[in-house]
């Protein structure tokens, strides 16, 4: 089922917050701190795509059932 | 042949074949008449013209026989002397947490039948609505109380919706204002909507409901929720949602349940079995939107909040670079004063020790030069000693002299030549 799994959007989002937690600590390592900004900017770039698709789709399923 | 003569030929052939058609049919009856059927047969034609005959009737329990499995009723017309005998499945009593009792107003669906075995015709119940609230809501408290036990209501079964919903099947009326209110409030996120037109009042509503909740758990596996929602109601409107057999469907499905039913204070038995309740149908958009309206919001923030940290943090380093420097650098002059004083110190105290030595060679050194000085052979020859040379030997004892020697007499300030006259030893 869809919700046994995270979708692909949850997982990248939540990756995105975990990378803004990390920078959030007091001391990091710069060359690490590149490393995951990299890292970020595609999370960023991933996520807003899906948040850019804005038309939902609606499907009726067994027209019977309302009978 | 003209053209009148044709359509008149025409109209002559149709009337004909209705004529011949109608004969027939009269010859087919006639058959059927004189047709000698078996009682079993008889009975079994006339179930077949009557139980497609669904209908729902209302009217009031004069008389109530219950058995184990089933229960025999009859249904009384309210102003006239007519009644209905009825049969329904004790099992479907319990599934609306209906105790039968005399005098109880009911809406009941179902067909007719004509049971073989007696040949007397029942209604055959399928589903019952209560009129009365009183009664509706002793079925609900009785029902509710019976699932609860069972674990229907338990909060470690219920399931968490998945952060982000993508796939929705949505389950309700096509009429009703709760679709409209929930697509209204659901937003645009790109979001995929299954939609299951269901009754969602009515006897064919827990059938319908039922059956699309089966229905999306075995043929849309992608779906994230299920969402079945209707508008407000009185109790005897929301009977569907507070039947058994939705319960029991709810409570099966592997896809988790959102619920929003009628209004706030309309808690349904159905709301209870739920993974997780709304309030109403704009109330159940809100709880799937919600997550995505953030996500839209925070987006815009998130890089900007990632870079203005990663400056921060050089900066901090930077400035933890230069204090470090700063130390060291203060730290070194320290260490260098305290050097440079310790030399001094040093410098100081081997002056001054250097001093003091120095004015006890002076003073040895002056102690030394006045005993030379007082040893000094020339103190003596001031003093009117001399020295007396014989040759270059100088004269230590008389008996180094021989009358009529040369001797050289070294005074203080020169010398003399002598001769020796005569030479006597002391004590001679």
């Amino acid at each position: 089922m869809g919700n046994e799994n995270k979708s692909e959007f949850a997982q990248n989002w939540e990756e995105l917050k975990a990378v803004n937690d990390w920078f959030r600590q007091q001391d990091f390592d710069l060359e690490e701190g590149l490393e995951k900004l990299k890292l970020g900017e595609e999370l960023v770039k991933k996520c807003q795509k899906r948040l850019e698709e804005i038309d939902n789709q609606f499907t009726e399923v067994e027209k019977s059932l309302g009978r | 042949m003209s053209a009148d003569g044709g359509d008149k030929m025409q109209l002559g052939l149709g009337i004909g074949k209705l004529q011949d058609k109608k004969g027939k049919e009269k010859k087919k009856d006639r058959r059927q008449r004189d047709r000698v059927l078996s009682v079993a047969e008889f009975v079994e034609e006339l179930n077949a013209i009557l139980t497609p005959k669904q209908a729902i009737v209302l009217g009031e329990v004069s008389q109530v026989s219950s058995r184990n499995s089933y229960t025999f009723f009859y249904l009384k017309d309210k102003d006239k002397e007519v009644s209905l005998n009825c049969f329904v499945w004790q099992r479907r009593l319990e599934s609306l947490g209906i105790d039968l009792r005399k005098g109880m107003e009911l809406k009941v669906s179902g067909f007719p039948k004509i049971y073989p075995r007696t040949g007397s015709l029942t209604f055959e119940v399928e589903g019952i609505g209560l009129i009365g609230e009183g009664d509706s809501k002793i079925a609900f408290e009785k029902l509710k109380a019976r699932l609860e036990s069972k674990g229907y209501f338990a909060p470690e079964r219920k399931r968490p919706l998945p952060p982000f919903v993508d796939c929705i099947g949505l389950i309700t009326s096509r009429y009703a204002d709760a679709k409209t209110d929930f697509l209204e409030h659901l937003g645009n996120f790109g979001l995929q909507i299954y939609f299951a037109d269901v009754r969602v009042e009515g006897s064919r509503a827990v059938k319908n409901i039922v059956q699309a909740i089966k229905f999306f758990n075995e043929n849309v596996s992608e779906v994230d929720v299920l969402v079945v929602t209707r508008g407000g109601g009185n109790l005897e409107s929301l009977q569907a949602f507070n039947s058994e057999d939705v319960a029991r469907a709810v409570y099966g499905s592997k896809i988790p349940v959102l619920t929003g039913i009628g209004h706030e204070a309309d808690q349904t038995i159905t709301d209870l079995v739920a993974d997780v309740r709304a309030s109403t149908p704009t109330h159940a958009a809100r709880i799937l939107s919600d997550p995505w309206k953030l996500a839209v919001r925070e987006i815009k923030t998130i890089r900007g909040e990632m870079l203005v940290n990663l400056q921060k943090s050089v900066a901090n380093r930077q400035e933890k670079i230069e204090k470090i420097g700063l130390d060291i650098l203060t730290t070194f002059r320290k260490a260098q004063n305290e050097r440079q004083q310790n030399l001094d110190n040093l410098t100081g105290d081997l002056a001054t020790s250097f001093g003091k030595q120095l004015e006890t060679i002076k003073k040895l050194f002056q102690e030394q030069k006045e005993k030379l000085e007082l040893a000094s052979p020339l103190n003596r020859l001031r003093q009117g000693y001399s020295i007396v040379k014989l040759g270059d030997s100088v004269v230590h004892s008389v008996r180094q002299l021989s009358v009529n020697d040369i001797l050289k007499i070294k005074l203080f300030e020169g010398m003399a030549v002598s001769q020796v006259k005569e030479v006597r030893s002391d004590g001679e």
